[in-house]
């Protein structure tokens, strides 16, 4: 019995490995950019792959390129992992992508396609972060960067930089954020890449260029995605506001002007609480902050009068910027404020009365006292 | 000094008696061996006495001091009783005095190193102790040596093992059972234990298969640890050995065990545990902390040296979505141009490791030098240069091996090398799932093992928080002042 | 044969592992589906029917000290009868066991290694189990008791890392929550790991003491990590897409990161399931096995676990998707499972109830 035992355990052994791969026969893909023609259809998919060989820090191999773009054409999205054995020699790998680029105009027309496949593929993961592009797509995928040398990671940590900021170090524009909100009503706002410069630098030469901020990629306005279609674009203050609003982001700057002079002050640990006073009409949102003070150019040594000027001025300031942002959200019908998700009633929410109200402590003025002044 | 030596022909028979006989037997037996004495000694007319020995195993000192002085003066003197045997008990005090049955009784005390004293005509004889072995002297034990501690290790005489248990453990209740296994070697083995702490039934199944054991010989304390382990399928040993007398009187004290051999310096103690297999004897010498975070230690290293070229197998040759991107892309580049799949990578490094190593533990130690040299240079240095095998498999075997080198016990790290090439055979198979199964596989082994009755995995399963205490962790002294437990043995 | 003893607390962990098994991979996905995020509402409610009904039989078996179902079958029924009782649960624990490797072998294929066969999965996970079998309850017990606190640590551990995604709102899902309605449509969360319990019939006569304490802490315990999961997948999750999702504590594992290095954890998960969808197996396999040797009086175990493997093995692959599955689950694993866990018991327990009454010393007579 117990010999049996060990030949039949071994014989399955050695049917084994149909889920061999090696490593080296994998084409690791960090970044894929989509691009779906309105008219036609079809969709253009980019892949970057990584070469292992251009990455390694081994002496001889640094000047090679470590990353390759692959391009496909086809009208549905499954088809591409089967397609691309037509053009890579080796096989397509796809859970390590870091990150989605979608053109704005696949953007614009609905993203529910890509979303669905990528939450059924057991082979992608739905943590990966979707960044819309309003620069042709293969001027952005075709384009070598400064520092990270694989784009895919160079966008991923551009975004990571932010994340400490973000409550819970989340930052909410990865595809399982869009698979949730999917049937709620606030936006989702994801930053757009804008790629600086008229040609793609698609040549390893560009890496010994020192101006890394011509020809290279750069996040400026932000998408508004409401469900899975965009509808447009706000700008990178605004962006903030919203971030800010949903209690997701807790770190702002805002210059205004205290006694005549520029004061720049960082807000920090923001806090925002939303209360109904009549349910469904009229709403008060709450915000505490703390603020350490990073440019004070007043002639005046720094006292406790003037620091309650200070705080002040920073409600007054924070607080127009805030009706500037709750104006547009009612102008342009896009639920910003997130009111419906919050209680608020979906016919009327645009006829809500949202008050805002600050409270600012200074807590953290730097290291000189009194600034100097010319007598 | 008279000595004279008669061969058989030369004896000339006075009177017809039992122990000429026997005399005679013996000498056909024993008498081609060069090194076979027999003196016959005559007292007065008509009655002589056979003095008998080996001489390579004897001090001829001794017998010529207490044995044929005594008997030639007090004969010279005349002052012989008729009662042979009676004058010569008288004369030597210290002789045991035994009857025949037959001649290999004799032949019996004769090679265990004793001289007979035989009258001629009696049925009766005696014996005399005058064994000298080619002992060593005592040294520092070579294979477990400690930082703090005793130097003193066992040495292959038995007797001189128990002077050095008996010097550390002065009790009465201190037991050593001696019995003779081995129908040809007739090999000495001592049970030890201390009778009151040690539970009756470990030691009357240790009693029972000592005595059930039927060999020719018993050359080594390993030839009794296979006749009276549990079960033989198993890597794992379920007895340890020893050859410090200070960790065999701290388990014993304990209430486990001891088994002597003579012959061999190693002592074999049961029942054992698992986690046992993680102590050495100097953790009782260390500080508590210390000794506890060694033992964890030990423990990870276990883990390291099974797991890690499985892990490694089957992450990098199956599961490569569950590295971290940046540890995925610098594997990749290392294994760009290495021309075998990961599986054989490891299995070919693992193997010439293994070789290294063998060939090191017979080589002399200079020319073991020269191995380690020619190791690591050409597996590591070169075979890494000529893109042969990846960096990355280098560091995952030698990470391996001193992993292996961690276990305090010798015999439970050849085990962990049969789990580890086990658990990579099956990692190159069937990635991850082959190998959780040979992880269930040996769970299910380990709990299912038995030492003496002893449960393998206690006290973890089944469950047993009270001996925690020594065995997880070393808690100070003062909080294990009662003694353990008597572990009993459960069917 | 041997004479196992289970402790009270090995009887508490083989009940935990059984009941934990593979309704944590497979059950928080369709709750919440059905109860939004009240689902985990039915993990509390199951729990207490699991107790009420674990009661029950502990009755049944403290009529019959020392026997387990089988045996009280034909004790109570006759050899005919009580036979054929005796051999359909044998038959209900084959029927489990495949379903069970059946989840698990999908489980692989799906989420690790989607090219190996299924029946690659099922054979050689029960030859382990079939080691298992042979080697005793006893050692599945120990094996559970080590593994229990492993396997719950570094569960809650890691899930607790995710607790950063954690989002109230997923809990004002516009739902209208109607408990009647709700606890009809999932009754299979009734059937799915409580009334499996009905399978330590088998392994009752084996405790030692406590055994109801055990008994009943071991399915409260189990029920509670149970309702926390799917309240902790409903909050980091959230609603929407955990009722899409087929194995959604995968997908939260899968999508852990903390710090940059330490992410891609879902290997943790498998190995988890994998061991306690083992030992959840490995009881099932030894129910079955028991079973038969009690029934036809064998002595050695080996002879029936072996071909039982292959029973096993090729009745997994009856379902053809887990699509399949699922609905079958849905539909008609309540009634299905009702015979066994009730009907066939409380037959038992008025039979012999007629049976005392008459003949006054009992049992005697009877099998």
């Amino acid at each position: 019995m117990r010999a049996s035992f060990t030949l039949l355990v071994l014989l399955l052994c050695c049917t084994g490995c149909w889920d061999m791969k090696e490593i080296n026969s994998l084409a690791i893909v960090t970044m894929a950019g989509v691009d779906k023609d309105p008219d036609t259809g079809e969709f253009t998919a980019y892949y970057q792959v990584i070469n292992p060989t251009g990455l390694s820090t081994r002496i001889g191999s640094t000047s090679r390129a470590a990353v390759y773009t692959f391009n496909f054409k086809d009208y549905s999205i499954g088809k591409f992992s089967e397609k691309t054995g037509m053009s890579m020699p080796r096989r397509f790998f796809t859970p390590h992508l870091q990150t989605y680029i979608i053109s704005e105009r696949y953007a614009r027309s609905g993203i529910l396609d890509i979303l669905n496949f990528v939450e059924l593929s057991p082979e992608r993961r739905s943590n990966v972060i979707l960044l819309v592009t309003d620069s042709p797509m293969y001027k952005v995928m075709n384009s070598f960067t400064s520092l990270e040398r694989v784009p895919g990671r160079f966008i991923r940590d551009m975004t990571s930089q932010y994340k400490p900021n973000f409550s819970m170090s989340n930052f909410p524009i990865r595809f399982k954020d869009f698979a949730k909100q999917m049937n709620r009503h606030t936006p989702i706002v994801v930053p757009i890449v804008h790629y600086n410069g008229e040609n793609p630098s698609s040549k390893t030469s560009r890496l010994e260029q020192i101006d890394a901020t011509r020809d290279g990629m750069s996040y400026g306005r932000a998408a508004v995605f409401i469900q899975d279609r965009m509808v447009g674009a706000v700008s990178e203050q605004m962006k903030n506001i919203f971030f800010i609003i949903n209690s997701k982001y807790r770190q702002t700057t805002e210059t205004f002007k205290v006694n005549g002079s520029l004061v720049d002050v960082q807000a920090a640990n923001i806090h925002v609480k939303r209360k109904w006073v009549t349910p469904g009409s009229r709403m008060v949102i709450e915000v505490h902050t703390d603020l350490h003070l990073l440019n004070n150019q007043q002639k005046n040594k720094m006292t406790l009068p003037n620091i309650h000027d200070i705080e002040a001025a920073f409600d007054l300031s924070f607080g127009q910027r805030l009706t500037a942002f709750e104006r547009l959200s009612k102008d342009k019908g896009w639920d910003l404020l997130g009111i419906q998700d919050n209680g608020g009633n979906t016919m009327t929410w645009h006829e809500t009365e949202v008050t805002f109200q600050i409270h600012s402590r200074l807590t953290t003025i730097g290291n000189s006292s009194t600034p100097y002044t010319l007598e | 000094m008279i000595r004279k030596t008669i061969s058989r022909e030369g004896s000339i028979l006075v009177r017809k008696g039992t122990g000429k006989l026997i005399v005679d037997q013996i000498t056909e037996r024993l008498g081609i061996s060069p090194d076979f004495v027999c003196h016959e000694i005559h007292i007065k007319p008509g009655s002589s006495v056979y003095c008998i020995f080996i001489t390579t195993i004897v001090s001829s000192d001794v017998i010529d001091e207490i044995l044929l002085k005594p008997i030639q003066e007090q004969s010279r003197h005349g002052e012989v009783s008729e009662d042979l045997i009676e004058w010569l008990r008288l004369l030597i005090p210290k002789a045991e005095l035994m009857a025949f049955e037959d001649a290999s009784e004799g032949i019996r005390n004769l090679l265990e190193g004793h001289c007979l004293l035989i009258p001629a005509s009696s049925d009766r004889f005696l014996c005399y102790d005058v064994s000298q072995g080619q002992n060593r002297s005592i040294s520092e034990p070579s294979t477990e040596s400690s930082i703090r501690g005793p130097r003193e290790g066992f040495v292959e005489d038995i007797a001189r093992n128990v002077a050095l248990i008996r010097k550390r453990l002065k009790s009465e209740h201190l037991v050593f059972e001696q019995m003779v296994i081995g129908t040809e070697t007739r090999t000495k083995v001592y049970l030890c234990y201390v009778d009151n702490i040690a539970s009756s039934q470990v030691v009357d199944e240790f009693r029972r298969r000592l005595k059930a054991i039927h060999t020719d010989s018993i050359l080594e304390s390993s030839y009794i640890e296979e006749w009276i382990q549990d079960t033989a399928i198993t890597p794992f040993p379920q007895l340890t050995s020893t050859e410090r007398p200070d960790s065999v009187v701290a388990k014993i004290i304990e209430g486990q065990v001891g088994v002597l051999t003579d012959g061999t310096p190693i002592v074999l103690i049961g029942p054992i545990t698992f986690f046992q297999l993680f102590n050495s004897p100097e953790d009782y010498y260390q500080r508590a902390d210390f000794a506890t975070l060694s033992r964890w230690l030990r423990m990870f290293a276990f883990l390291l040296a099974i797991f890690t070229p499985a892990l490694y197998i089957a992450v990098v040759s199956y599961h490569q979505e569950l590295l971290p991107t940046s540890l995925l892309i610098s594997l990749a580049a290392q294994r760009e141009e290495v021309p075998f799949p990961v599986f054989f990578e490891a299995a070919i490094m693992t193997i010439t490791f293994e070789i290294l190593r063998e060939a090191g533990l017979r080589m002399p130690r200079i020319a073991g030098q020269s191995i380690s040299i020619v190791g690591a240079l050409v597996l590591g240095e070169a075979a890494v240069e000529a893109g042969l095998v990846s960096a990355a498999m280098v560091i995952v075997t030698s990470l391996t091996a001193i992993s292996n080198f961690v276990s305090p016990n010798y015999s439970f790290g050849i085990a962990q090398r049969i789990i580890q090439f086990a658990f990579m055979l099956l990692a190159g198979f069937l990635g991850l799932f082959g190998l959780m199964c040979g992880v269930f596989f040996l769970l299910i082994h380990l709990v299912s093992l038995r030492s003496f009755g002893v449960k393998y995995m206690s006290p973890i399963a089944p469950i047993a928080v009270s001996e925690w205490k020594d065995t997880l962790v070393r808690v100070p002294r003062y909080m294990m002042k009662r003694f353990p437990k008597k572990r009993t043995a459960t069917k | 044969m041997e004479n196992p003893k289970l402790s009270a607390w090995q009887m508490f962990n083989l009940l935990f592992m059984y009941i934990i098994g593979t309704s944590f991979i497979l059950l928080p996905g369709s709750l919440i589906a059905d109860a939004k995020q009240y689902g985990w509402m039915i993990g509390v409610w199951s729990f207490v029917y699991g107790i009420a009904l674990a009661g029950f039989w502990l009755y049944l078996s403290s009529r019959f000290p020392g026997l387990s179902i089988v045996q009280i079958a034909v004790q109570v029924l006759g050899k005919w009868a009580g036979g054929l009782v005796s051999l359909l649960y044998i038959l209900f624990f084959i029927q489990i066991a495949s379903w069970v490797t059946r989840n698990l072998s999908d489980f692989m294929h799906i989420n690790l290694m989607p090219k190996t066969p299924l029946s690659v999965f099922n054979i050689l996970i029960l030859f382990v189990c079939a080691y298992a079998v042979i080697k005793g309850i006893e050692s599945i017990a120990m094996v559970s008791e080590f593994l229990a606190p492993f396997v719950i640590l570094v569960f809650w551990l890691s899930f607790g890392v995710m607790v950063q995604e954690w989002d109230w709102q997923n809990f004002r899902f516009p739902y209208t929550f109607r408990p009647i309605e709700t606890f009809i449509h999932t009754r299979y969360a009734l059937a799915f790991p409580y009334m499996e319990v009905v399978s330590f019939m088998m392994l009752f006569p084996f405790s030692t003491r406590r055994l109801k304490l055990s008994v009943f802490s071991g399915i409260a315990f189990s029920g509670i990590l149970f309702s926390l999961s799917v309240f902790f997948t409903i909050g980091i999750l959230g609603v929407e897409r955990s009722s899409h999702l087929i194995y959604p504590i995968f997908i939260i594992f899968r999508e852990m990161e903390f710090t940059n290095f330490a992410e891609h954890l879902e290997s943790i998960f498998s190995v988890n399931t994998l061991l306690i969808v083992c030992i959840k197996l490995s009881i099932l396999f030894y129910c079955a096995v028991l079973g038969i040797c009690q029934l036809f009086q064998l002595k050695e175990r080996a002879v029936v676990a072996f071909p039982l493997i292959w029973i096993i093995s090729a009745y997994s692959l009856l379902f053809e998707s887990i699509v399949d599955n699922v609905d079958w689950i849905q539909k008609y694993l309540f009634q299905y499972y009702l015979h066994y866990a009730v009907a066939f018991p409380a037959l038992l327990i008025v039979c012999s109830w007629f049976r005392k009454k008459k003949p006054s010393q009992g049992r005697e007579p009877s099998a």
